[in-house]
């Protein structure tokens, strides 16, 4: 480990040690609770994704189809160079 | 259950373990990966305040962003694929030019 490295890593340490002490810090209301998979009163998180977010889902799977033909016709395109 | 402040310490502590692959490693594959590092870092900070607030909503965002993240994963390791076949190399301090 060089100097260049052991700087980063000592100013990313320094970092992490004042992020945790100011998470620490804080005076949080709660501790974590157990958000449902679905809820017949509709605060799921299905009922949020196919729902609210329905068009978000139709969108991803845009992406993701997009991505895959990209990364398909970029990795097959050394015959062009 | 889990204190929140526990899950925001492991996503900085992750956000920084990629921080530092990003700025110390010169290969583009590791790089990708320390970004998929930071990328899970927000994901876990999504899925912490979504528990924390009991609202559905960051997790719905945590599943999007795992979708997003795979797809990056996957354009990158195409990008990376070609430039190795046109450079050589995948050190990103050897390959100096956007065009190719």
């Amino acid at each position: 480990m060089n100097w260049r490295n052991l700087s980063v890593a000592t100013s990313l340490g320094v970092f992490l040690v004042i992020l945790s002490l100011l998470f620490i810090d804080r005076p949080w209301m709660s501790d974590l609770r157990e958000v449902p998979i679905y809820d017949e009163g509709g605060g799921g998180i299905a009922n949020s994704l196919f729902t609210t977010y329905s068009i978000t889902i139709i969108l991803i799977a845009l992406l993701l189809a997009s991505a895959m033909i990209g990364g398909v016709y970029l990795a097959k395109m050394e015959g062009k160079r | 259950m889990i204190p929140v402040e526990y899950d925001l310490i492991l996503s900085a502590a992750l956000f920084c373990i990629g921080l530092y692959g990003i700025i110390v490693r010169k290969n583009a594959i590791i790089v990708l990966m320390s970004i998929e590092i930071i990328l899970n870092a927000a994901i876990l900070n999504f899925v912490a305040f979504s528990s924390y607030l009991a609202d559905p909503s960051g997790q719905v965002f945590a599943l999007l962003a795992i979708a997003i993240a795979a797809a990056e994963a996957a354009v990158g390791l195409a990008i990376f694929l070609a430039l190795y076949q046109s450079h050589g190399t995948v050190e990103l301090d050897k390959i100096r030019l956007l065009r190719w």
